[in-house]
């Protein structure tokens, strides 16, 4: 090689050398798919952290609930009751606990009873129908208190039921009057369980006291939510709803949006921002909450995520010039479109003060509070006034289903990276729970 | 904005610090931070924009499996762009993907070229010369971009290839004419790359 081929090298090398310098290239979309599924990645640990928070809550949740100071209390009085405290003390006894009351006082009662007749029990005494009696005592019927406690129906065949017995009591009791008999109840017993449909083999049951068959009959009726006996235990169901705490868990899809303000400094270059849609696009995510509800407040854990699809154009540093007018032109600057999908995850802590609108037991609440939230991708932490408003609707008798929006206000002020926007986050959603409560 | 903004860490230590932690969030940054230009340099080795595909996905499984080894973060730009280079070595180097294409003695023929040679060859741009190269011989095209691009002495290439230094210079050679005679045939028509 000769000084003449070394000089063309060397011019070469350098030529390329410059124009390469700088080179670069987009890769096909879809190019870091297989790296991300090859290299190692430690799994983020705010996943770790938001279920253990969960779990955390569900133990504590849990516990709560089984060490809860009154349930303890009316069980170790239960214990120690016999026929004549539940029978006086069951109308002030809190709803949801007078079912275990009633089991635990027939468990005393009838328990090692056999029948006269030598009958095995059949399902009404198991269900807690009382099974001995001494024959030739009166046997009277209280009005329409022919729904077996401890046993749900659907309405329309506690109204049949209901009907049915009370028109054969009456004629019963008119009947009775003179003769009363041991098997007075077996006929509508019968009657009454074959309109329900229920019962196929329904054999005649011993007669039942005029004392036992009072006290059964008012189980009978809160057993089956008669609305009479709701309002008359309302003072006592709120109370006791307000020293145990319920668990809940929700899931809200959530829609954020940004209102913003522009930052006046010497440095400021933005002087109107006609659309601020265009720099804030409307997202699409969702929030999974769980949480503990005690006495009207409510503390919560959520996790979610959001997403933002923007389309937009960014003006670079061409220009077209068309012909507008005679001798004017018209000078536009071109951009390129830019197509954006971010998403961002927040998990939030928060607590909120349930307050029920209405009468003491109105479906319809609201919910006031606060919250904090931490986005893991860029460290940065929010806090937020939430408010949300809903209805309740009963899901068996140990659920709770809410429903109602959401509406959560960021306090905490964002700015663009040249810090002239400050932006004030909110997020607009529908939150679904289920609550226990108690059954 | 900041509240969908992208994490950007304070500077390259840092990035490099996340990426050996193995966080998922940092190693997104690293390569978004590197593709364009590591693609850019993929090209250049490849004989199309498939096997540039190829290497710079192979090159940033290395990277980030290796990237503990990375003493000294600030360094980070010249790591990775040499695992890039190794990469595309080792890709045409393996014995399924050999494809040396026999060139013409013809084609070799050295033709006289413009007298104002500098002026010459600045008629091209990058995508002209990215075609060209991809028109080489893999050897060829290796030692092209060794030598004249990446700075390489014929010794430092052969040891690279594995081959003597003699035929990483007759290599060389034989590239460096063949690329000259398909820039004269191209003239100054300008290609489009790659759509």
């Amino acid at each position: 090689m000769n000084s003449s081929d070394e000089d063309k090298d060397k011019l070469l090398s350098k030529h390329l050398q410059h124009v390469f310098s700088d080179f670069e290239h987009d890769p096909p979309p879809g190019t870091g798919r297989p790296i991300w599924q090859a290299i190692p990645r430690r799994t983020a640990v705010y996943r770790w952290l938001a279920v253990g928070s969960m779990v955390l809550l569900l133990l504590v949740g849990a516990g709560l609930y089984v060490m809860s100071p009154e349930r303890g209390a009316h069980g170790s009085e239960y214990g120690r009751l016999g026929t004549h405290r539940v029978d006086r003390h069951k109308h002030s006894a809190p709803y949801g606990l007078r079912k275990r009351g009633r089991t635990t006082e027939q468990n005393r009662v009838y328990s090692g009873q056999t029948y006269p007749d030598g009958n095995t029990p059949d399902r009404s005494r198991l269900a807690g129908q009382p099974a001995v009696q001494p024959i030739g005592e009166r046997v009277k019927f209280a009005q329409g208190k022919t729904v077996r406690p401890g046993r749900e129906r659907s309405q329309p065949a506690r109204a049949v039921i209901g009907w049915l017995a009370q028109k054969v009591s009456k004629r019963t009791t008119r009947h009775s009057m003179n003769k009363p008999t041991a098997s007075a109840t077996g006929p509508i017993a019968a009657a009454a369980e074959s309109v329900a449909g229920e019962y196929r083999n329904v054999q005649p049951v011993a007669p039942i006291s005029y004392a036992t068959l009072r006290e059964r009959s008012i189980q009978s009726k809160r057993s089956v939510y008669w609305p009479l006996t709701l309002a008359a235990s309302a003072t006592v169901d709120r109370k006791s709803l307000s020293v145990r705490p319920r668990v809940f868990f929700g899931v809200t899809p959530v829609s954020s949006y940004q209102r913003m303000t522009i930052v006046n400094t010497p440095e400021t270059y933005v002087q109107h921002v006609a659309a601020p849609s265009a720099f804030a696009a409307s997202t699409w995510g969702y929030q999974v909450s769980g949480g503990i509800e005690w006495k009207q407040t409510t503390i919560q854990l959520s996790a979610g995520t959001i997403r933002r699809w923007a389309y937009y154009g960014v003006a670079d540093g061409r220009f077209s010039v068309t012909p507008a007018e005679t001798n004017q032109y018209e000078i536009r600057r071109l951009d390129q479109p830019v197509a954006e999908s971010e998403s961002l995850r927040l998990l939030s802590a928060g607590m909120n003060q349930q307050i029920r609108v209405g009468r003491a037991h109105s479906p319809y609440f609201t919910r006031l509070g606060g919250s904090a939230s931490y986005v893991p991708a860029t460290g940065q932490s929010l806090a937020w006034v939430t408010a949300s408003a809903g209805l309740t609707l009963p899901v068996a008798n140990t659920y709770q289903l809410q429903v109602g929006p959401t509406l959560e206000y960021g306090l905490s002020r964002l700015w663009s990276n040249e810090r002239q926007l400050i932006i004030y986050p909110y997020l607009v959603g529908v939150t679904l729970s289920l609550h226990t409560q108690r059954p | 904005m900041a509240l969908f903004g992208k994490h950007t860490y304070a500077d390259l230590t840092q990035l490099v610090r996340a990426c050996q932690a193995q966080r998922p969030k940092a190693q997104r940054l690293f390569y978004e931070r590197y593709k364009r230009r590591m693609m850019g340099i993929c090209i250049r080795y490849a004989h199309t924009e498939v096997e540039a595909q190829d290497i710079l996905q192979e090159a940033f499984i290395k990277i980030f499996s290796h990237i503990h080894t990375l003493e000294k973060p600030d360094s980070a730009d010249d790591w990775v762009k040499s695992i890039v280079v190794r990469t595309a070595i080792n890709y045409y180097h393996q014995a399924n993907r050999r494809q040396e294409r026999f060139v013409a003695y013809d084609q070799l023929t050295d033709e006289p070229v413009s007298d104002d040679y500098e002026e010459w060859l600045t008629q091209h741009n990058a995508e002209t010369w990215v075609l060209l190269l991809s028109q080489l011989p893999d050897a060829y095209r290796l030692v092209i971009n060794l030598y004249l691009i990446e700075g390489y002495t014929h010794a430092e290439i052969a040891r690279l290839l594995g081959v003597p230094e003699a035929t990483a210079r007759s290599q060389y050679s034989r590239g460096k004419q063949l690329l000259v005679n398909l820039l004269k045939k191209n003239g100054t028509e300008r290609h489009e790359l790659f759509g």
